[in-house]
């Protein structure tokens, strides 16, 4: 058949009703699709919901333990006095005492300002975050024990966490002390200590 | 909803129209040819306008001619058909052609059947009437070409047949060979007196046959033509008496009635003949040609486009809200899996909630305190005291009195190899380091040789590597590097000085170890 022009005129009601429909339908698939998505995701959302929540009740036992044994370490943590704002007129102080006690020769130091912990591994978090504040360490020493012994106090000082990065310990001079000469240093030593600190509200 | 169909049944004394509703025929109207039919005609038709119009032409003027065209298909056939009709008659608006099959000869033909009506006048009247109202022509049709039909339903099983029946035209015989059919002729007939009818049925029936193989349309076979004769009830016993089968023709006497009702004909009008059930087949067969053209049918096609189109619309339309009501109820059942998933991600909520409550309590929050926990432990793998590797220097240098220990470098660095404490220094800048990477004490140990010549090189060498070797049976350290005064390799020069005093100057050493970190 052959469709003359007069004939659109005849044609355009039932290509109306055809394409309306064809319209309808098309929205009605439309939208059911959609329908059907939001609902697969909301029931994907709920398995994976589900699945979670199972996951935790069977993991309760495990996140107890889990949970008291963090809290030995946090004990031990607290005991260390490593948690809080680090007070640097305490360490000073205490870096005094130490040469003092110790009756040790020259102690320079040198703080740099303080800053988050960047060891390999760790994992910032908000709310718990370890911190460093390294310090340059110069000393001279009469022998390697009188390093050995300062930082062994230092420890235990219980201000802060220490770790020590890098020593270096070189011999000054060498040769005999008469008897009635004073002690002179015979060592010299320059350390890297990073004292951390964990910034977190004191419980 | 469908429209009505209406059925025209043309001769050459009259139009008679018929209505076809739910497979009964209704006789509505006769029209004579002249002005008043016409004009009476022309009043039926606009009041029918919406209908579709069959007409069933029973006339003597349609030819039959049969001939073989090369086997062609698409355009160059239709092309080649037009102009073989257009060859043979004068008018081809009332003309079509029909396959009888192909041949395989010495090339591949195809049998082709051209029929038309070849006085197209009885019929001008009645179809300009028809165009004029435009009016939906179906198609025009003839009795010979609806034959084969009719011979279907009312069960006739031979290859070849004749058909015998008399209508309001006359008595009309058609030969239909593989349901195709070949030839047909109406001829008059006194319909007056039954036995004369009977008569000259069986003797029209032996002149067809003869003139069908004079014609060579019928191939001469051992077989007896099978006659089909419809005949009326009442008048059947004549029938069968005037027409007994012979060598040539085997007569079978079909009761119309009974045809009919084969036919599945509901109820016929009273006085109408075997019209009717022609009529039956008509309005209900599906026809691969038809006699009318495109002009004709015209606004049939459009109507046909315009139902297409919104049945087009309409099916869409159901498959898409079969579509989208398979959607919904699938997303009914997964709604009711969401649902069911909730609720069992409540209780399990639920379950893990009284759980915790019998937890510790924790002075932060337990993810807070794992991670802080988790750093911590990181930060203690990361450490060492100094002490630790000091100690087995120490050890070591006990048993070597010829050592001078300089200077010590001591440092936690990555473990890095080959090359020494240099290379380690300058692999350890990389400002990301892995936290997989092990880290480990490195210690310089830079010292001087108590020897007594500083070119004794193997006392030196032994000297240094007693060094080595008793640093190396400390637990845990390994030996990096080990840096001799002079160079031992073969591509590097040395230089000595045998024999002479104590030299002043001092043989210089240097061994980096390191251990790893507690883990």
């Amino acid at each position: 058949m052959n469709i003359r022009r007069e004939d659109f005129k005849r044609l355009r009601f039932p290509a109306g009703i055809a394409f309306a429909l064809i319209g309808l339908g098309m929205a009605s698939v439309v939208l059911s699709d959609q329908y059907l998505g939001e609902a697969t995701r909301a029931l994907d959302s709920a398995r994976a919901q589900r699945a979670a929540a199972q996951d935790r009740v069977s993991k309760v036992s495990e996140e107890e333990r889990e949970i008291r044994e963090s809290l030995i370490f946090y004990q031990r943590i607290q005991r260390q006095g490593m948690i809080g704002q680090e007070n640097r007129l305490d360490w000073i102080d205490a870096i005094a005492r130490i040469k003092s006690e110790r009756k040790l020769f020259e102690i320079k130091y040198s703080i740099e300002p303080q800053k988050p912990l960047d060891y390999p591994g760790i994992v910032p978090t908000k709310g718990g975050e370890f911190v460093v504040s390294r310090m340059k360490l110069d000393m001279l020493l009469l022998h390697e024990e009188d390093l050995l012994n300062f930082l062994s106090d230092l420890r235990d000082t219980g201000r802060f966490h220490v770790s020590v990065r890098h020593c270096t310990m070189s011999r000054i001079e060498r040769g005999a002390i008469a008897p009635g000469q004073p002690l002179m240093p015979r060592l010299r030593s320059e350390c890297q200590i990073d004292l951390i600190t964990l910034d977190q509200e004191v419980p | 909803m469908l429209p009505d169909k209406r059925l025209l049944y043309l001769t050459s004394r009259e139009l008679v129209a018929f209505r076809w509703n739910r497979g009964e025929l209704q006789e509505e109207a006769r029209f004579t040819p002249g002005d008043e039919g016409a004009a009476a005609f022309s009043e039926y038709a606009s009041r029918a306008q919406d209908s579709l119009f069959y007409i069933l032409a029973d006339l003597v003027e349609e030819d039959f001619f049969q001939e073989n065209i090369p086997y062609l298909r698409g355009t160059d056939r239709r092309a080649l058909l037009a102009r073989k009709l257009a060859q043979r008659y004068r008018d081809t608006s009332l003309a079509m052609t029909l396959s009888l099959g192909t041949e395989t000869a010495a090339r591949r033909e195809e049998r082709i059947l051209y029929a038309s009506f070849t006085n197209t006048q009885q019929f001008q009247p009645w179809l300009g009437l028809l165009r004029s109202i435009q009016a939906r022509v179906a198609g025009v049709y003839s009795i010979p070409q609806v034959t084969p039909l009719l011979g279907k339903r009312i069960g006739v099983r031979s290859r070849r047949y004749m058909m015998v029946s008399l209508q309001q035209a006359g008595l009309r015989q058609t030969y239909v060979e593989n349901g195709k059919i070949r030839f047909s002729r109406l001829g008059k007939v006194d319909a007056g007196d039954p036995a004369v009818l009977a008569q000259a049925c069986a003797a029209e029936s032996a002149r067809f046959y003869q003139y069908l193989q004079n014609s060579r349309i019928l191939s001469r076979e051992n077989v007896p033509l099978e006659v089909i004769v419809l005949a009326p009830r009442e008048t059947r016993a004549l029938y069968e008496a005037a027409c007994p089968s012979n060598a040539q023709l085997r007569f079978c006497i079909v009761d119309l009635e009974a045809a009919r009702r084969g036919a599945g004909l509901k109820s016929a009008p009273r006085g109408t003949l075997a019209e009717s059930l022609y009529l039956q087949v008509t309005a209900r067969a599906r026809f691969v040609a038809q006699f009318a053209d495109d002009a004709l049918r015209r606004f049939y096609d459009l109507w046909r486009t315009q139902v297409g189109l919104v049945a087009t619309g309409v099916s869409l339309f159901a498959l898409a809200l079969l579509l989208s009501a398979a959607k919904l109820i699938q997303a009914e059942h997964v709604a009711v899996a969401a649902r069911a998933e909730r609720v069992e991600e409540g209780a399990a909520s639920e379950q893990y909630a009284r759980m915790q409550a019998s937890f510790p309590k924790t002075p932060v929050s337990s993810e807070v305190l794992k991670v802080t926990v988790r750093n911590f432990q990181v930060l203690m793998r990361q450490e060492a005291r100094v002490s630790d590797l000091l100690v087995e220097v120490s050890h070591a240098l006990a048993a070597s009195p010829q050592i001078d220990v300089e200077r010590i470098d001591w440092e936690i660095a990555p473990l890095k190899r080959p090359g020494g404490r240099d290379a380690a220094k300058a692999q350890a800048q990389p400002v990301q380091t892995d936290a997989s990477e092990p880290r480990v004490q490195l210690v310089e140990i830079s010292g001087r040789l108590l020897v007594q010549q500083a070119s004794d090189y193997r006392n030196i060498s032994t000297v240094v590597n007693q060094f080595v070797e008793a640093l190396r049976s400390r637990p845990g350290v390994e030996i990096v590097s080990t840096k001799l005064p002079f160079d031992l390799a073969a591509e590097k020069s040395i230089s000595g000085d045998i024999g002479a005093g104590r030299g002043i100057d001092i043989p210089r050493f240097s061994v980096v170890i390191s251990r790893r970190l507690q883990t």
